[in-house]
């Protein structure tokens, strides 16, 4: 037999209402969504909880819906359905990148875009690049909804502004005007791994491709998404070429205060972030030259 | 602690238990419906062994609950002996040494069936990433890329025929 979980009580709730809910009347009681993140968790017994409240079963929460200002993605949206979905190939490749290079094809069939982003681990994906793309986090708790921003929602290393009762259940990408362009990139020490970095990247562009505004971010290395500003600045108004790299590069490597951990040193930890955010910067750029977004 | 009824339409059939809802899919359809092609490996979420088909879709059924599945399809390896590509793919796995001791088999049977079945013509990067999650620590791989790479396109040359329900996905 697999390890078990230690005990629970069980509630599939249809709508988001009967989730907050239940959720508000049992202390210790946890959101469950593809579970996997949270049933590895409940194995190992290193969370042991009351009561699993399954959102599986609210139907409106598993969408994809494109507006003229913004795409919404539902939190029960799968990982799987992302990196499948055309749409955003096309428009945000970064999302894509981000959504094909999590865990592989059996946990990408479970997990969840609302899971990948609330259970906030350093090492997820999609927190770093839905803060690139400034994305709005649609949250109902007790009679409310509320929307925040990234810098909001991300708190800490597995700790979000989500209360206790409330559930994330869309996240908002505001419409790029004109000429965007976007990329992410990862390394990790396996295929199927976490990321020990990520980088993800925005940039818009004017006519003459010098870059109008940008958002980089930094995954995995900090305990919440990074967002790179001194890169940001440096690229304002410039074209992206190898010499601007460069300095980008050095601006990365001196600029960031890591510490070695158990998976990597402190400098490799700069290497391969001020790396990452070169080719990810070089890669969108050649994605706006190719005309691809 | 409450126990919940759990309704699988599993390998086709109708199989209805009440579990503790903290009762994994892996052990429901070993223990309770005595299919053991589904293996435990891990039991950590890193090796694929247990995979099964979710409504269609490859999941992990060491890390799914039971009561997630309720009310929806679970075919395991068992459930499809008989669709003419997995008896197929069977073959070349054996053609191709695609196993040794065998105990991923099913697991990567499974993820390179649904391959097959969503993307009927796959390179060798698609079917690697494919089976990206399944661990197999005897064959290198190699052989199973190849068992997969002699059946591609046979689906859609020969038009292999499906069973009705797992044409839904
Ligand atoms: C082998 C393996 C490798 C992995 N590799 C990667 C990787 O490379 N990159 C990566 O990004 N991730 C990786 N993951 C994690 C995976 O992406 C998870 O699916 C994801 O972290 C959680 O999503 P979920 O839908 O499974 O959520 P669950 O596990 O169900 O929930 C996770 C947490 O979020 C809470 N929660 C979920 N949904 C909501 C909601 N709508 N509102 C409020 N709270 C909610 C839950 O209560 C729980 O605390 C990996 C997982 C495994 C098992
Ligand atoms: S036993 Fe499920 S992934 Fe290894
Ligand atoms: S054949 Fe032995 S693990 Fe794959």
């Amino acid at each position: 037999m697999g390890s078990t979980p230690g005990k629970f009580d069980y509630l599939k709730v249809s709508s988001i209402r009967d989730a907050v809910k239940a959720l508000s009347e049992v202390e210790n009681s946890k959101v469950l969504a593809g579970g996997q993140s949270l049933i590895p968790l409940l194995k190992t017994r290193i969370m042991t909880i009351d009561l699993l409240v399954d959102i599986g079963g609210i139907a409106a929460l598993d969408s994809f819906r494109e507006d003229n200002g913004f795409i919404e993605i539902g939190a029960s949206y799968k990982v799987g359905s992302l990196e499948e979905n055309r749409s955003v190939s096309k428009y945000i490749p970064a999302l894509h990148e981000a959504a094909a290079g999590i865990a592989d094809p059996l946990v990408r069939n479970m997990g969840t875009v609302g899971g990948n982003l609330s259970h906030a681990d350093p090492g997820n994906d999609l927190p770093p690049v839905m803060t690139a793309l400034d994305a709005e986090f649609v949250i109902s708790g007790n009679g409310n909804q509320r929307v925040e921003k990234s810098d909001k929602f991300f708190q800490g290393a597995f700790s979000t502004g989500l209360s206790h009762n409330e559930v994330l259940t869309a996240v908002r990408i505001p419409r790029n005007g004109g000429n965007a362009t976007s990329a992410f990139m990862k390394q990790a020490k396996s295929s199927g791994d976490f990321s020990l970095a990520s980088v993800a990247t925005v940039l818009h562009l004017d006519d003459d491709m010098n870059c109008l505004s940008s958002r980089t971010v930094l995954g995995s290395i900090f305990p919440r998404p990074y967002l790179m500003k001194s890169v940001d600045s440096h690229l304002q108004g410039k074209k992206i070429n190898t010499g601007l790299l460069k300095e980008i590069n050095n601006i990365v490597k001196n600029g960031i205060s890591v510490e070695s951990d158990f998976f990597a040193s402190a400098e490799y930890k700069r290497y391969i972030a001020s790396y990452l955010v070169t080719e990810a910067l070089a890669l969108a750029y050649k994605r706006a030259e190719a005309g691809l977004t | 602690m409450k126990n919940v009824k759990v309704n699988i339409k599993l390998n086709g059939r109708k199989f209805e238990r009440e579990v503790e809802p903290r009762t994994l899919l892996l052990d429901f359809v070993r223990e309770f419906a005595d299919l053991t092609a589904t293996h435990m490996g891990c039991d950590t979420s890193n090796c694929g062994a247990c995979t099964v088909l979710l409504d269609g879709k490859p999941v992990k059924s060491c890390t799914v609950l039971a009561v997630q599945a309720d009310d929806r399809e679970v075919r395991t390896l068992e459930g499809l002996g008989e669709e003419p590509l997995m008896k197929r793919l069977k073959e070349e796995f054996i053609e191709k040494h695609g196993l040794q001791c065998g105990f991923c088999t099913s697991g990567m049977l499974i993820s390179s069936y649904s391959l097959l079945r969503k993307k009927s013509d796959p390179n060798e990067k698609e079917i690697r990433e494919a089976i990206s999650g399944n661990i197999c620590r005897c064959t290198g791989y190699h052989g199973i890329v190849e068992a997969v790479k002699s059946v591609k396109g046979e689906t859609a040359r020969e038009k292999l025929p499906e069973s009705p329900e797992l044409v839904r996905r």
